[in-house]
């Protein structure tokens, strides 16, 4: 097997590293296992599940359908860098108020579809909750508990800035 | 501990069973920080990937892995001659690990070990297989034939032979097998009378006779099936780390088929991302072993999507038939035949045909029965457990029968259902076990009520090309026994560390196993630990599935929290000088119920070390309790098959787009009868996820098969689970409480409720819509197209 391969830079989280990664590698893999950002979870093959969605620059994307390279230079969030060393997004305090994951796979790429969401739009109707989430896949919970409490989430944004 | 110990326990006001309290994982599963199997890797370990069969039906001639083996970093390659000959299957033994002969296209024919998983996926596809085509089956009506054009397993009678006497095999499983000799491709039959059917027969006004099909569904848990082994072959231990949901029932199995000693081999089980039935037992464990032995090197298999569509497993699809005889608006006699769709091996499906039938028999109180049930061998993709194992399928062909009934005699869908209520305290005339306090009756109320039933149907139907529809359906789960066990120990602070041997995979059992034991303790949650997914730390426990775990582990922690709690009050008795049983345990704190300041602190119980801290306690060691459940001690040794029934009625609005066949589902109301809900809140997220899952094989999914078998639409682009705008916001849950004598607290059990329920309801609903009955699900909008516009042949 021939491998183009160079070592990039990604800002994930906030802070830079550098990786050598190869030409056809998507963003998923090189999250999960080069960097070891286990919160960006893997669901399916490519494009059908939303496990993977991380935030790059202000859109919720699935990595797994992004090329690593693709994403040098710009501002990569999982979910590890949601709360780490600080308190919860008001979106999580929400999930855990009203109990809206259960096996909890698809809720890292729920957390960041919700973020990508409310950091454009911070009173979203139901409608455009749906269409926030329509990409996540999500086989336990009908998705009923995770739109109240994104509605929820959005009374308490102000105080978490 | 005797019963009227524990009965006047349970009676006492409850503190924590009953409460809203949140769920103890939810911390760790919204900052990402829970760990699944698919987010294990280890140092030194080698990647795997198998090759599946390309044909339905073919002899494995030849695998010529020459070119394979060339590649750089690949380590090992297996096929069927290099793994134990033993077969796998849940009480009837049929699937090899890696089979010589394929009878589905997926089924599993290689495996590889390799240093990164793209080599390893490189490798399969330079592995050459000469194949040796077979005619293959996949129509279960022409295999369940006494001539079928193709026997998929030409040495079943062998196979029927030494699962007789297998180790594995519940000698008190409910009725033993008889051997069809006639019809080979049947491996499962379970047949029965109660009554006088023919006599019944006779007698009618007239008989209605229908058939009704269920699809082929996939699980679709997020996370894929995963399992990475590691065997040293120097001590000859086997370390397992899976996504498994019963990891003792795995373990136990694994050790047979490998003649493993169960001591050296120890199962570790993180979170499970979802698994519904998929990953109740063994799965790709073995594979996975197998290649460890092979390499001396742990190894992962983590099956990709594509992977894990064709080759694990999925639910049956079923095909069956019913023949009422009515007499005076009532059904006289029913005779039903159901023919689970096996595919090409057991697995689950010999169990299916015994537990289905006992729900479809306690529906409605029904004279005379005769049921004919069958597992039966197809070249498809092999039907594994799936959340209702088997029970949806054999309620769908009950509910739509029902309004078919009702249609023919010209009454209320609701009405032909009140004339055949079960009975509290009534018997089940197959398992003569009491159906307990059934609140069925209870439930269609509160339903009819709060959907406004009557009114609503008598309203105005149509807005232009939509047309709304209201259904009312009933349903029961019965809960299988097994005999879970728990160990509980207090430690010094009063702290409560509870050992059990089931998992978390999402239903939120955990939660209610802490709230059982704090409400036992009468300890805060945050000073309970629940420690599991790990066969050397967890007692012996079936696993997580078939809605168990509250009801039958919680049984044991209850059990086990009593025991420990005992010990304490003992210890404490020759300290304060009152009689155990004239003491209180709460919190850390033993007191006299008499005089509440003599009390003492639990840390005084126990030494002190040259350390300076509190370790073990005078006399005991730790304060440790330890208890098994077995219902049989609690009946006096009277012979139940079912722990419990959960019962049920379900009422939703709908509309139908009569010009594309396109349903939105308006709102939802579930009346379910749990016992004592131990967190009414997880109860009803139970039911919305359920009721979600049940309205995705309603309408939409299914996996089908081109003229070769081969599933076509094995991708989530493709295979369609519903996402949030096929999903209703309305969605009501009305928990309709009882007393289970049997269950801790009076509970009874949830998760798989709502499925077996929820897509009788809506062909209820469609039928109100459209004046349509249908008999098969998914009832796609392409199907009510054609049925409303003439069919397309």
């Amino acid at each position: 097997m021939i491998k183009l391969s160079r070592k990039i830079t990604l800002n994930v989280n906030g802070k830079n590293y550098e990786v050598l990664c190869e030409a056809g590698e998507n963003l998923r893999d090189v999250l999960r296992e080069k960097l070891g950002f286990l919160g960006v979870k893997k669901g399916c093959d490519f494009g059908g599940c939303g496990a993977c969605t991380v935030i790059i620059d202000d859109n919720a994307v699935y990595s797994c359908m992004t090329w690593a390279y693709k994403a040098e230079g710009k501002k990569i969030t999982t979910i590890e860098g949601l709360s780490s060393g600080r308190p919860l997004h008001p979106v999580q305090e929400a999930f855990i108020a009203l109990s809206a994951s259960q096996c909890g796979y698809c809720t890292p790429g729920i957390v960041m579809s919700a973020l990508a969401l409310l950091n454009k739009n911070p009173k979203p109707s139901f409608e455009e909750i749906k269409e926030a989430l329509a990409g996540n896949m999500c086989r336990c919970t009908g998705y009923v508990r995770y739109i109240k409490a994104i509605v929820n989430a959005c009374k308490n944004l102000k105080k978490f800035e | 501990m005797g019963t009227v110990e524990l009965e006047k326990e349970r009676k006492k006001e409850l503190i924590y069973v009953g409460k809203n309290l949140p769920r103890i994982d939810s911390l760790e599963k919204v900052t990402g920080s829970a760990k699944y199997c698919y987010d294990l890797f280890f140092p030194n370990m080698l990647y795997a990937a198998v090759v599946s069969s390309k044909y339905a039906h073919a002899f494995i001639k030849r695998i010529d892995t020459t070119e394979a083996l060339k590649l750089q970093g690949v380590r090992a390659i297996i096929t069927s001659e290099d793994v134990p000959k033993k077969r796998k299957g849940q009480l009837f033994f049929d699937r090899p690990i890696i089979t010589k002969k394929a009878r589905y296209i997926g089924d599993v024919i290689a495996a590889i070990a390799a240093d990164t998983e793209e080599i390893a996926y490189e490798a399969a596809r330079k592995i050459k297989v000469e194949y040796e085509k077979l005619p293959a089956i996949f129509d279960v009506k022409e295999a369940f034939n006494i001539n079928p054009k193709v026997i998929v397993h030409e040495d079943l009678d062998e196979l029927i032979e030494a699962s007789q006497g297998h180790p594995l095999f519940e000698q008190d499983a409910p009725f033993f097998r008889k051997i069809l000799k006639d019809r080979p491709n049947v491996f499962a039959n379970f047949e029965g009378e109660i009554g006088e059917v023919d006599k019944a027969f006779k007698e009618a006004d007239f008989i209605v006779e229908n058939e009704f099909k269920t699809g082929r569904v996939y699980h679709a848990a997020v996370e894929p099936h995963v399992a990475i082994a590691n065997y040293n072959q120097h001590t000859g231990e086997v370390t397992i780390w899976s996504s498994c949901q019963c990891p003792y029932r795995a373990k136990m199995e694994l050790c047979y088929l490998f003649d493993l000693e169960p001591s050296k081999v120890t199962f570790i089980n993180p979170y499970v991302g979802g698994g519904f039935g998929s990953k109740g037992y063994l799965t790709i464990e073995d594979i996975a072993l197998a290649l460890s032995m092979k390499t001396n090197r742990a190894v992962r298999l983590a099956y990709s999507r594509r992977t894990d569509f064709l080759s694990t497993v999925i639910r049956n699809a079923t095909y069956s038939r019913i023949r009422d005889a009515v007499k005076n608006g009532k059904i006289l006699a029913r005779e039903m035949e159901v023919l689970f769709d096996a595919g090409a091996y057991n697995d689950a499906t010999f169990k299916f045909t015994r537990s289905a039938i006992f729900a479809a028999i306690a529906s409605y109180s029904i004279p005379n029965f005769r049921f004919k049930c069958y597992g039966v061998y197809t070249n498809t993709p092999v039907g594994g457990a799936y959340r209702g194992f088997g029970i949806q399928q054999v309620l769908w062909p009950v509910e739509r029968q029902m309004d078919i009934l009702a249609e023919k005699l010209s009454i209320d869908p609701v009405e032909i259902r009140k004339r055949h209520l079960p009975k509290k305290d009534g018997l089940n005339p197959l398992s003569k076990e009491s159906l307990g306090d059934v609140k069925a009756n209870e439930c269609l109320e509160k339903v009819i009520e709060a959907i406004d039933y009557y009114n609503k149907k008598s309203e105005k139907k149509s807005n232009g090309k939509w047309k709304k529809g209201i259904g009312i359906t009933m349903a029961n789960k019965p809960i299988h026994l097994h005999h879970p066990s728990a160990t509980v120990k207090i430690d010094m602070n009063g702290f409560v560390e509870v050992r059990v041997g089931v998992q978390e995979i999402g239903t939120g059992s955990l939660t209610a196993l802490a709230q059982i034991s704090s409400e036992a303790l009468k300890t805060p949650m945050e000073k309970v630990k629940i420690v599991w997914g790990d066969t050397r730390l967890t007692p012996y426990d079936e696993g997580t599935a078939g809605s168990r775990v509250t009801a039958l582990t919680g049984n044991a922690v209850l059990r086990a929290c009593m025991k420990a709690r005992e010990k304490a009050l003992k210890l404490a008795s020759k300290k304060l000088g009152i009689p155990w049983h004239e003491l209180e345990y709460k919190n850390g704190e033993i007191f006299s119920k008499s005089f509440q300041d003599k009390k003492i602190h639990i840390n005084e119980l126990f030494y002190k070390t040259m350390y300076g801290l509190p370790s073990a306690s005078i006399e005991h060691g730790e304060i440790i309790g330890n208890a098994i459940y077995d219902l049989k001690e609690e009946t006096s040794g009277l012979r139940r098959f079912h722990q419990s029934y959960t019962w049920g009625a379900q009422g939703m609005e709908l509309e139908v787009n009569t010009e594309t066949g396109k349903v939105n589902i308006l709102k939802v109301i579930t009346a379910i009868d749990v016992g004592k809900a131990i967190n009414p809140e997880l109860v009803k997220s139970q039911i919305e996820g359920g009721v979600a899952m049940g309205i995705g094989l309603a309408l939409y999914e299914e996996l089908i098969l081109n003229e070769q078998g081969e599933i076509i639409n094995e991708h989530f682009l493709d295979y369609k689970i519903p996402t949030p705008f096929e999903l209703p916001l309305d969605m009501e849950t009305i928990i309709v409480e009882s007393y289970d004598s049997y269950g801790p607290f009076g509970a009874k059990a949830v998760g798989e409720f709502p499925l077996c329920i929820t897509p009788q309801t809506v062909a209820s609903a469609i039928y109100d819509a459209i004046g349509i009955q249908f008999y098969e699900i998914p009832i796609t909008s392409e199907k009510i197209f054609f049925a409303i516009h003439g069919v397309r042949k």
